[in-house]
């Protein structure tokens, strides 16, 4: 018997797989699951874990820093803190058009970049933006802390009452 | 056409013998860029006193002021700090004794500007990423630089820096361009000059001077009347502008500084105190003056600027573009 | 014994010359040539003398490789110095710049070879389209558009690692542009940015794809890409050559001299032209306006139009285009020529010309003070389908109808669609170049001091 001679097909087992076949086809599907797997497995690896969004708050200061019926922009943290008479508001300062870095104008807020304009409260006037500023979750604590947390959106409009306390006098 | 293998082959062969040729010529011609570079240029005429003093300089000399930024100025300014008198620029001696400034203590670059890292005259005195030489290199601009850490005339000689202030004051600049609360003015809107790149002192001329050329929105008057004939003092006031990018204020706008930048009593009342008689040189109070009354400020008379000034409480917010009325939160 | 080894080691540089070079032995028989030499081993025995006109490939690939292997070698000596975090990154382009011999000219042969590259692909690519070349070699093709995206990958990553103002701020409006991408964007810019700003993970990342990633990848799909293009038998052709020359010396001639012009040009310009480094990044305030690289000008400009119309449904259709393209032609007559016939190209031509003038005017209107105004009342969903980017695509898919009708191929209809998307890019690039502060046009000819 010469080794290499090809099988000749068996009537009786034709149609369905023979023990090599599926073997080699078992071996693929294996293969193909693992590398799949592998290559889900790195591309997770590879996006960094978000940290937890409680985390996420940053400190912005005290309420009484943010004098009444002013705008007071947060360089590091890209943000505008609002103070109005309906209360306190913490407003993006990354244009919704492209991301640049919105700045204050006569008529509240002008994106240098493409020319996007918004009003004082971040809706659009002009320009290619379609979106309004995202306005940040702002709280306020009983001892007058202001902390707003930039993975939580609420709905622009939306003030936050800052209580104030009296004025410590020297 | 038929096609000739062999004058076709020879064709190419003598382009390609050309193009060789002048590959090898391109390779040359950087080299030699490279070997007659500004620095082998100046530390090959580096002057006989000064070989004998130091030996002959090869190669790149750094000085590291902060520990990392590496200045190389000293590569060609072989004789800074050489006590040789009447040496040829670049190798001329600093031009007053460095006691406390010395180049090894704070490097060149943080009074003089340029770029530290280049090794070509051009690269090493224009302002860093452009190629507009940098103003701070000589005088009046140069006092800009003393701001940094020094109050304006609080350090001797700074007369252009001190005037300069003086003429921000009297002509009301701060009104827009408030040094309190990060640009917004009393009035009107005007950019933070603190927070602004540092400018170059013919874009800073020619926002003074035609404001709305470079800004067409911009609101602020033409000061061309103003300084007609008084180039000087144009220099003067943008030295103290210079100083304002220089030393930057606070990053954090909310942050409101005392006085930013404190000038000390005398930058404005040097000639009227030694007179007796108060007179502040705000274009707000100038009109006022008769208002004022020293003890206002100055409860038992020395010029401490803790008071409560009468006018700069009922009138807070004029006062805002210079002042505030507390110290820093 | 001493004498043989003498011998062997006298003999080798001949040998060592011989195995590189062909025709060191005439005597040696064609196949033993082939196998001897690896040079040999890259080009076919003969080549038709339509593959030795230099007007039939204008010798886009070669050029391309060229500048590939250029940005390589100098590319190497870059990443020596460079230091990819946001403190060091500007100051150790400053040293590769002032202090490394040659860095500067280093530096610039880098970007100059770069921003010729995706010039010399694109037109590589639009060659191969236009003469139906990527019949019966679709694989090729693919692996074609797949090396073109690496290459804007790899242009795009190679952007920011200068961290000055001009490139920090092109990227972050660049990467921007996923955010305006639906479902996959978000995750796709994380994975990118390794956060949700461009801050030092970011260039960690970019370096890593500019350096390692992408070029290694690029390496293996370009051997594939050459493999293929030399067992599918050189030039694609529908009319099979008979009048052959010999591929050595002719064809390897013409390659080592296109090869040396390529060095040349690019030596010359890199020791006449100054491409200093703007400012240090200021992450705190862009300049006015902020622009993206030249070669995504266009993509910014219909983005500027409408997120959803410009950056996602033209790309994605664009794409889909284009990784069709064998699939939807085939047809098997004119393969590798450039038009089929006269009245083909006439047809070419009067359409590709009313359409891009019908997009080039279009755009221009729309720039109308009134209009603009009128836009802005719009709600955002017309506001998405009512500008320029529809404009184009619109316009877009009637000349490829018209022609398509007309000549009853749809290789004709994608010609025109190809040379009508082209044009209307080339506009919308031009245009993004005329965007001067707050993306106002400027043209050229106000003389305003803004621009690129």
């Amino acid at each position: 018997m010469t080794p290499n001679l090809p099988q000749q097909p068996d009537p009786a087992t034709e149609g369905a797989l023979s023990r090599r076949a599926l073997l080699e086809r078992l071996t693929g599907v294996t293969a193909l699951a693992c590398g799949i797997g592998a290559v889900a497995a790195t591309l997770r690896a590879a996006v960094p874990s978000k940290p937890d969004a409680e985390n996420r708050r940053l400190y912005v200061g005290r309420a009484a820093d943010f004098k009444m019926n002013t705008t007071t922009w947060l360089s590091e943290m890209e943000l505008f803190i609002l103070h109005t008479r309906a209360g306190l508001a913490a407003l993006s300062a990354r244009c919704t058009h492209l991301g640049c870095t919105v700045r204050r104008s006569r008529d509240g807020f002008r994106c240098p970049c493409h020319g996007a304009s918004f009003d004082a409260e971040g809706h659009v006037l002009a320009g290619p933006a379609r979106r309004t500023l995202p306005w940040y979750a702002l709280s306020v604590t009983p001892t007058g802390d202001c902390w707003v947390n930039t993975e939580v959106e609420v709905t622009p409009g939306s003030y936050v009452a800052a209580v104030m306390l009296p004025e410590e006098t020297p | 056409m038929v096609f000739d293998p062999q004058a076709d082959h020879k064709r190419w062969l003598t382009l390609r013998l050309l193009l060789w040729l002048a590959l090898g010529v391109t390779l040359a011609v950087a080299v030699f860029n490279d070997y007659r570079s500004d620095l082998r240029h100046w530390q090959r005429q580096t002057p006989k006193e000064l070989q004998a003093l130091e030996g002959a300089p090869s190669g790149v000399r750094e000085l590291l002021p902060d520990g990392t930024h590496p200045e190389r100025c000293v590569s060609c300014h072989l004789g800074v700090d050489a006590p040789i008198d009447g040496l040829p620029a670049p190798y001329q001696r600093h031009s007053w004794p460095l006691t406390h400034h010395t180049p090894k203590r704070i490097g060149c670059v943080v009074c003089h500007g340029g770029e530290g890292r280049a090794l070509t005259t051009a690269a090493a005195h224009a302002r860093a990423g452009t190629s507009a030489r940098s103003a701070r290199l000589v005088l009046p601009y140069l006092e800009a630089s003393c701001a940094q850490c020094h109050l304006p005339g609080a350090v001797p000689q700074t007369e252009h820096l001190v005037r300069g202030a003086y003429l921000f004051l009297e002509l009301g600049c701060g009104l827009c361009h408030s040094l309190a609360t990060g640009g917004r003015g009393g009035w009107d809107d005007g950019p933070d000059l603190r927070t602004t790149r540092q400018a170059s002192v013919e874009a800073l001329t020619q926002s003074i001077l035609d404001p709305t050329i470079d800004f067409p929105d911009s609101t602020m008057p033409s000061y061309r009347t103003t300084f007609a004939d008084k180039p000087e003092a144009l220099a003067d006031l943008n030295t103290y502008v210079l100083s304002l990018a220089l030393s930057g204020g606070a990053p954090r706008d909310q942050v409101a500084p005392r006085i930013n930048p404190t000038l000390p009593c005398n930058t404005c009342h040097a000639t009227t105190m030694a007179m007796g008689n108060f007179h502040h040189d705000c274009v707000y109070l100038r009109d006022r003056r008769n208002e004022l009354r020293c003890s206002g400020c100055h409860a038992d008379g020395a010029p401490q600027g803790r008071g409560l000034c009468p006018l700069l409480v009922a009138h807070a917010s004029a006062c805002l573009a210079c002042h505030t009325p507390k110290g820093p939160r | 014994m001493w004498h043989a080894l003498g011998k062997a080691l006298a003999s080798l540089p001949q040998n060592l010359v011989a195995d590189l070079r062909p025709h060191t032995r005439p005597d040696d028989s064609a196949s033993k040539r082939l196998r001897r030499s690896f040079l040999y081993h890259l080009f076919p025995l003969r080549v038709t003398e339509r593959a030795l006109a230099p007007t039939t490939t204008w010798a886009l690939g070669i050029i391309s490789l060229t500048l590939f292997l250029v940005l390589c070698g100098t590319g190497l000596v870059l990443a020596l110095y460079y230091v990819p975090t946001p403190a060091e990154a500007y100051d150790s382009m400053l040293d590769i710049e002032h202090r490394v011999a040659l860095g500067g000219l280093l530096r610039r042969l880098h970007r100059v070879a770069a921003h010729a590259l995706v010039i010399t692909a694109a037109l590589h690519l639009l060659r191969v389209a236009m003469q139906a070349a990527y019949r019966h070699r679709e694989l090729n093709w693919w692996l074609g558009l797949t090396l073109f995206a690496a290459l804007l990958g790899l242009a795009f990553t190679g952007y920011l690692l200068p961290w000055d103002q001009t490139s920090y701020w092109a990227v972050r409006v660049v990467s921007t542009l996923l955010d305006h991408l639906p479902w996959l964007g978000q995750p796709l810019k994380l994975l990118l940015l390794g956060s949700d700003t461009l801050g030092d993970q970011a260039l960690v990342r970019f370096y890593a794809l500019h350096v390692a990633l992408l070029p290694g990848g690029m390496l293996a799909v370009l051997a594939l890409h050459l493999w293929r293009v030399r067992r599918d038998g050189g030039l694609s052709s529908s009319t099979p050559e008979l009048v052959t020359q010999p591929a050595w010396p002719h064809l390897v001639d013409r390659v080592v001299g296109v090869m040396l012009a390529t060095c040349l040009v690019l030596m010359v310009v890199s020791l006449t032209t100054a491409l200093p480094l703007g400012p240090p990044a200021d992450l705190l305030r862009p300049d006015n306006p902020e622009k993206a690289p030249w070669y995504f000008l266009g993509l910014q400009e219909l983005v500027s139009y409408s997120a959803t119309m410009g950056g996602v449904v033209v790309p994605v259709l664009v794409t889909l285009l284009l990784f069709a393209l064998p699939l939807l032609d085939r047809d098997e007559r004119d393969i590798g020529v450039w038009f089929g016939d006269t009245a083909e190209k006439r047809l070419f031509a009067t359409l590709v010309l009313t359409s891009s003038l019908v997009v080039v005017l279009g755009s221009l209107v729309s720039t109308w003070p009134t209009l603009t105004q009128a836009q802005t009342n719009l709600s955002n969903t017309l506001k998405d389908l009512l500008n320029p980017a529809s404009l184009c695509l619109v316009t877009t898919v009637i000349a490829g109808t018209l022609a398509g009708s007309r000549t009853c191929l749809p290789r004709s209809a994608m010609r025109v669609m190809l040379g009508v998307l082209g044009v209307s890019l080339l506009w919308f690039t031009l245009l993004g170049l005329w965007r001067g502060a707050d993306w106002l046009l400027t043209w050229p000819w106000s003389g305003s001091s803004h621009g690129l």
